[in-house]
Order: C-alpha cells, then sequence, then structure tokens
C-alpha cells in the first residue's frame, strides 16, 4: 500500500497517527514505527540472549509478528504494550526452543573484568546470563522496562510469589557478581 | 534498606548505558526487506490457493453436476409428496403442533 504522508512528514507525524497509519496497512508507517521502536527492542532481546546478532534476530521476530498481526490491534494507544507481549513471546519461543544460553559460575570468573563504561554493562550482561531465563526475564523487565511486579505478572504469566522471588533472587545475584567485579578492580 | 536503593539505581542506570548496535537504517533495511518478501510470499500463496481451488472445482464437476442431479431428484419427489393427500395431512398436522407449542411458550 502506498503511503498517505511523505516520509518527512512520518518523520514528523505523533506516534499514535504513524502507528494508526501502519494498521491501515501503510508499509512507510511501519518503517517509520520500526525506527522509532527498534533500539528499545534490540536492547531488551540483547540484555536476554547477551548475543548481538542474536538480539538482532530475535528482535526482526518481534517487529515481522507484530507486522503481521497488526490488524488485530484494537488502539494505536495500546502499541506499546502489545509490542512488549510479542518481545516477551518472542523470548519465551526462544527459551522453550532450548537456545538459551545460561553461563555457570565458573565460565563467569573466566570473563575477565573491565574497567571503563562498556566494559561495565559487559560485566553486566555477563552476570545477567548467570540467571536462569524466567528470572533474567523478570530483571530486565523490571529495570530495563521500569515495570511495576502486576504488570510483570500480566506480562509473563508467572504468578506473583514467583515475579517477586525472581527479583529480589536475581538482584541479589547480580549485586554480588558486579561486587566480585568492583573488588577485583 | 538504602543500600538496596543505591544497587537498584545502580542497576537501573547499567540498564540505561547506550548499547552498541548494527546502526538502525541497516536494521530497519534489512526487517523491512523480510516484509516485503513475506508480503510477497502472502500475494503469491493466496494466488495458488484461489488456483488451487479453481483446479478442484473443475476436476470435480462431474461428480458435483451428479450430485447436483440427485438433489434435484430427491426434491421433486419430496415435493410431489407434500402436495399429495398424506403429505398435506401430514405438514398441516406439524403446523398446528407448532402454533400449539409456540403458545404454551409464550404463556
Amino acid at each position: 500500500m502506498e503511503s498517505r504522508l511523505a516520509v518527512a512528514d512520518l518523520h514528523k507525524a505523533a506516534d499514535t497517527l504513524v502507528i494508526a497509519l501502519a494498521c491501515a496497512g501503510d508499509d512507510s508507517a511501519f518503517a517509520e514505527v520500526l525506527r522509532r521502536r527498534q533500539g528499545r527492542v534490540r536492547k531488551f532481546m540483547y540484555h536476554l540472549c547477551r548475543q548481538t546478532a542474536l538480539g538482532d534476530d530475535l528482535a526482526q521476530q518481534v517487529f515481522l509478528t507484530a507486522w503481521r498481526s497488526l490488524g488485530r490491534l484494537r488502539s494505536a494507544a495500546a502499541f506499546d504494550g502489545w509490542l512488549k507481549k510479542i518481545m516477551v513471546n518472542v523470548w519465551l519461543q526462544e527459551v522453550r526452543r532450548g537456545k538459551v544460553v545460561t553461563v555457570s559460575d565458573v565460565e563467569l570468573a573466566d570473563l575477565a573484568p573491565h574497567h571503563d563504561h562498556t566494559a561495565a554493562r559487559m560485566d553486566l550482561d555477563a552476570a545477567l546470563s548467570t540467571l536462569p531465563p524466567d528470572m533474567r526475564l523478570c530483571v530486565v523487565l523490571a529495570y530495563n522496562e521500569g515495570m511495576s511486579h502486576p504488570e510483570i505478572v500480566a506480562l509473563a504469566g508467572l504468578p506473583l510469589g514467583t515475579v517477586k522471588s525472581h527479583i529480589a533472587r536475581g538482584a541479589a545475584r547480580l549485586r554480588e557478581i558486579l561486587a566480585g567485579y568492583g573488588e577485583r578492580s | 534498606m538504602s543500600d538496596q536503593n543505591e544497587f537498584d539505581t545502580r542497576l537501573a542506570a547499567h540498564f540505561e548505558r547506550e548499547h552498541r548496535q548494527v546502526p538502525a537504517d541497516a536494521f530497519v533495511a534489512a526487517t523491512m526487506g523480510m516484509v516485503r518478501a513475506g508480503r510477497r510470499r502472502r500475494v503469491v500463496m493466496q494466488a495458488g490457493l484461489r488456483g488451487a481451488a479453481i483446479v478442484a472445482v473443475v476436476a470435480a464437476s462431474p461428480w458435483l453436476i451428479a450430485g447436483v442431479e440427485r438433489l434435484n431428484a430427491a426434491l421433486d419427489s419430496s415435493l410431489t409428496w407434500a402436495t399429495g393427500q398424506h403429505g398435506a395431512w401430514v405438514l398441516g398436522g406439524l403446523a398446528v403442533l407448532v402454533v400449539l407449542a409456540t403458545r404454551v411458550r409464550s404463556r
């Protein structure tokens, strides 16, 4: 379908308008939505899987799924919550396929600690990869997406007690690992 | 408790840091390429399904015609029976039953 707005106008248009156009089958509008949301989706996927290429593949799956089911989206205002649900579903499918790697403590010790900002992020990513997939998902949703416990329950389909315990134990584990890095640096 | 809060803030800041990625344009172009390929596949599949449906109807036409003829004959014989004396009595009785049942239900 040809775009109803020029690309320059799409860049300036409000989110709800661009999303509504994408829902109506406008590919240029969907490309604009993709351009606006790609950073967040790719960062989320990267934090979960710790591999840039796999993270980008999963992010592509998220956007392809979104494109296929855009017709079912009830309102443009609900887009972000709906996209987050797809992000979580794509991750859970990847976990079910058994492709998610959890690093052991021994392997983690082999990862050399670094002292600059990029390295600090690598430390966090390495520490995250030691958490079991469900716990990792809860921690990323809580700290990366800033979601509350009930929101995580609704999105991940886990009981409230499990979500609370995953976040508390996951954060404690990250704290322990990152403190270890701090002592070594 | 304040230690915990401080750590939470530090952890959130860790997540906030800019993530190094393949440039957005390359990612958008690659994903839109997949979207366009998906659309082409969908169009081809729909055309294929439509073609297959037409071929199936053409191939099955002898059976379809025979089936329609048999149905026609059955309808003819039932209409002949319904317009006959027995049929008229049975249909009349059914109509009375339906009226009675409707009245009972409406009470």
